[in-house]
């Protein structure tokens, strides 16, 4: 007697947009979710919102499920929900970010719309400097002073530590003063 | 064109009416992976050169593809163990016992000593780490005086290592009547249950007092500190905050706030 062939990814997905049967859907779930979990922990590197994320992903996954193409032998199911799961890990540790910023970029978005007008001719250079730097240095550089940024929010955004930080700050600012009166 | 002369500051303000709103999450994986249109992706890129934001998160999505990959291998490594695991469980059923006496003790006796072995590995770690905890790092020892009931002052601090830029100098005036100073301060303290931290108090004449551990009050990394006025001679004097990891048994971080004492 032959054992019962597992479904893949693509007959469940078919069958699932078909009868719309949550048992399918859940099928899925079950196959992915620990690995999923496993995926978020290394992005998020806390449990807890890993699991948040990896629900999150799901949910997503069921509402989008539409523009998941099953037709196609090449596609991967597992394949995307990463790209769900990144999108959604992303946004987490983007989210309180875009929010605080936005109303400072709202602002500052106007008086930018007067300004191309008059850029400071020493904008180019400005920029040209900002490549010379080191990415690290760079990125520390920016989010200190160009967006305020304390060095807790820096630390925990690039995962730097606090020596790193400062070895870094105070290199770009040694690097432009020269440059720049 | 003449260059008009630029300041650091005018060079920041500039950065920063330049940079222009952060794109949505799907943007920027999209402009990782190479999705955009040529015009769309410039666009993106002349942001992302001066967005600290955007390039640390570049740097994530960087971190997620690896993860991405590394679960992928995981998953497949684990399929391929339970396959193993399968066949090594088939054959060691099939196959018989030994019968031989000391086959049987040296199963008996071997099996745990590995046991025991991983255990005093795993908890050695554990050991270190009560032995460094008993032991207290090379740092002046002088205590705090008591601190008798009177009226105070209160200082807030300023660190230049936080600011970046040269703070502004903390001057101290006491009065007879003040009895003892509290000094406000902030450090960006690690939530972590192995770090902790100390200050010490050093004036002209040397190392004056140190407290181990200090704890923020808020948790977030506000403290406040008493300092009996008499230890306090016109001048200038540092308080030191150090942060020590245990785990690592060393100094992480050190954070300086200078002041001036006058009377």
């Amino acid at each position: 007697m032959q054992a019962p062939t597992t479904p893949s990814d693509l007959d469940l997905v078919r069958e699932f947009k078909q009868s719309r049967t949550p048992e399918l859907f859940a099928a899925l779930y079950r196959r992915y979710y620990d690995r999923l979990c496993v995926f978020a922990q290394r992005v998020l590197q806390d449990p807890v919102r890993a699991q948040d994320c990896a629900q999150e992903t799901f949910r997503k996954a069921f509402e989008e499920i539409g523009r998941f193409d099953e037709t196609r032998p090449e596609s991967s199911f597992w394949g995307w929900l990463v790209v769900i799961a990144q999108r959604t890990c992303l946004d987490e540790l983007r989210h309180q970010q875009v929010e605080e910023r936005y109303v400072q970029q709202v602002s500052l978005e106007e008086g930018a719309a007067l300004m191309r007008e008059e850029d400071h001719p020493l904008l180019p250079k400005i920029k040209e400097e900002l490549r010379k730097l080191s990415a690290e240095v760079r990125m520390c550089f920016l989010l200190f002073y160009v967006e305020d940024q304390s060095y807790s929010e820096i630390m925990e955004k690039t995962g730097f530590s606090f020596k790193q930080v400062k070895t870094y700050l105070q290199t770009a600012r040694r690097h432009f003063e020269k440059k720049f009166q | 064109m003449t260059e008009e002369p630029l300041s650091f500051e005018d060079m920041i303000d500039h950065l920063r009416r330049e940079r222009g709103k952060c794109p949505e999450s799907q943007a920027l994986l999209a402009y990782e992976s190479g999705e955009l249109e040529p015009d769309e992706r410039e666009k993106l890129r002349a942001h992302v050169e001066i967005c600290g934001t955007c390039q640390a998160s570049l740097r994530l999505i960087e971190r997620m593809r690896q993860a991405a990959t590394e679960t992928e291998a995981d998953s497949a490594g684990k399929q391929a163990i339970g396959g193993a695991t399968d066949s090594t469980r088939r054959e060691a059923v099939s196959k018989p016992r030994s019968g031989s006496i000391f086959a049987g003790l040296k199963e008996f006796i071997w099996r745990p000593a590995i046991a025991y072995a991983l255990m005093l590995l795993l908890l050695y770690p554990a050991y270190r780490g009560l032995l460094v905890q008993r032991s207290k790092p090379e740092l002046s020892e002088t205590p705090l005086p008591s601190i008798p009931m009177g009226t105070s002052q209160t200082i807030t601090l300023e660190s230049s290592d936080l600011r970046g830029t040269e703070a502004k100098p903390n001057v101290l005036t006491l009065s007879s009547s003040d009895r003892f100073v509290m000094f406000e301060f902030f450090v960006p303290i690690r939530a972590t249950a192995t770090v902790q931290y100390a200050a010490s108090l050093q004036g002209t004449s040397g190392s004056l007092f140190r407290v181990e551990p200090i704890t923020s009050k808020d948790g977030k990394g506000n403290f406040n500190l008493v300092c009996p006025q008499e230890v306090l001679a016109p001048g200038s004097h540092v308080l030191a905050v150090e942060e020590f990891d245990r785990q690592k048994n060393e100094r992480t971080a050190t954070f300086s706030f200078s002041f001036e004492v006058a009377r």
